[in-house]
């Protein structure tokens, strides 16, 4: 062999015997494949166990994508019964659903008591320590009146304080007039009241010491006592508490659930049964 | 490449393939389930065909000196398979393998051209190559790698013997 390295000559030439090589290997392993049995078991059995475990792999990788499609059509059929839910309900200008209706119902009464009126909150006021007001767009034509409660799914939201024709205004929790009838779990009920400090907390007022003590992280529930707010309906957590001086009562900072500088959307709490009770009130004065 | 290297390497197929499929053939010992020595003289072919020889030509006459040892041996395509390795890498081997001075371009792969040491060693590479693609294909699953080298290392002494006995007994020509 000549030191003839450079030349394209013997290029080709390595060239030329590798793709022989790589040629007769292959009729090789075709002839011992299909020639001899031993092997053409070997070659079956691997084939088969590679074709299993790839083929499990791309089954599962499909199983997934087609997760992520399921997952897709599923939310698209969400919003579409949403889209009907609330389309039936400005329609009709009826409940929410029956399941919340009796939820909310009072147990005391057989007949339905409140009707939810789904709402869009169309205009907020700036954020303000001293008043926090909503424009949602129901108002008198779709029965809304003065006094209703206002809630959303998380909590009560505040209390209609003007009515129009086709909007409504409503005073929030995070108002200092606002006062909304609340208690704890074992039905001692005070009042809570916004103190203008952070929109996220309100405070639980005149539940006496004496007769309860309160936990941290216990839920506190609306009353319907007020003639506002269905009973039961949670509206935060206990933060802390402190005893207040001197007067035998808690001060209890209330977590609320809703964030209501971040709500859109509200129900309107129409209660059937409020002429009734007024009138009693009425005639006992 | 002379007429004269044309007609031995063409008796030396014949005589080699004949040697091997109606003598060498009878020879299979073992200890165990499996027999593991076996004498494969047929790689001389492969190592004895001119040096300068084109290599494409090479790998294909590996090749087909392999295929005639398995149309006898009923292993069709694993002497094959080992042949044209061992011929691809021929030349490999005579470099690993080069004499002081290099390759002279009128020796002949003999050991009357190169010298027996130089013989031996080509040799020995290539009949551990071909014994080691041909077991390995004729295992056919890499678990049984030791059964592999285990025939490997129990056959290369046979067979290297046989063949180095003939060449010293027939003094073959390039």
């Amino acid at each position: 062999m000549k030191s003839s390295s450079n030349s394209p000559f013997r290029f080709l030439s390595q060239m030329a015997s590798f793709l022989t090589f790589v040629g007769l290997e292959l009729l090789c392993l075709f002839l011992i494949i299909n020639k001899n049995s031993d092997q053409r078991d070997i070659y079956l059995e691997t084939k088969s166990v590679w074709t299993n475990a790839i083929g499990g792999k791309f089954s599962s990788w499909t199983n997934y994508f087609g997760l992520r499609a399921a997952h897709d059509s599923i939310s698209e059929l969400n919003a579409e019964l949403l889209e009907k839910l609330f389309n039936q309900e400005v329609a009709t200008g009826l409940s929410l659903s029956p399941l919340i209706d009796s939820l909310l119902m009072d147990t005391a009464y057989t007949d339905q008591r409140y009707q939810l009126l789904p709402a869009k909150i169309v205009m907020k006021s700036p954020y303000s320590r001293n008043g926090n007001t909503f424009n949602i767009n129901l108002g008198r034509q779709d029965g809304v009146e003065k006094g209703q409660g206002v809630i959303s799914e998380r909590g009560p939201i505040g209390i209609v304080t003007h009515v129009e024709n086709h909007y409504s205004r409503v005073m929030t929790l995070l108002d200092p007039n606002s006062k909304v009838s609340a208690c704890l779990a074992n039905n001692v009920h005070g009042s809570l009241m916004w103190d203008g400090d952070d929109p996220r907390y309100s405070t639980l007022h005149y539940i006496p010491d004496y007769i309860t003590h309160p936990g941290t992280n216990d839920t506190i529930y609306t009353t319907s006592y007020s003639n506002v707010y269905p009973t039961g309906i949670p509206i935060g957590r206990i933060e802390s508490y402190t005893p207040q001086a001197g007067s035998g009562l808690w001060q209890i900072s209330v977590k609320l659930f809703e964030n209501l500088l971040a709500v859109d959307h509200a129900f309107v709490v129409v209660d059937l049964d409020k002429e009734e009770l007024e009138a009693l009130n009425a005639a006992a004065e | 490449m002379s007429d004269r290297t044309w007609r031995n390497n063409i008796i030396r197929f014949g005589v080699l393939l004949l040697l091997q499929v109606f003598l060498f053939q009878q020879v299979n010992w073992g200890w165990g389930e499996e027999d593991v020595l076996f004498i494969y003289i047929y790689p001389l072919f492969i190592l004895m065909l001119p040096i300068q020889m084109f290599r494409p030509f090479v790998i294909a006459l590996g090749f087909l000196m392999g295929l005639g040892v398995d149309l006898f041996y009923d292993t069709l395509g694993m002497h094959a398979a080992a042949g044209t390795f061992a011929a691809y890498l021929r030349p490999a081997i005579f470099n690993m393998v080069r004499p002081m001075n290099g390759y002279n371009i009128k020796f002949g792969p003999v050991p009357q051209d190169l010298g027996w040491p130089w013989f031996l060693r080509v040799l020995l590479l290539l009949l551990a190559l071909d014994l080691f693609i041909f077991f390995g294909a004729q295992a056919f699953a890499p678990q049984f790698i030791g059964q592999v080298l285990l025939k490997t290392a129990v056959s290369l002494p046979p067979s290297f013997l046989m063949i180095s006995l003939g060449v010293l007994i027939f003094n073959p020509k390039a």
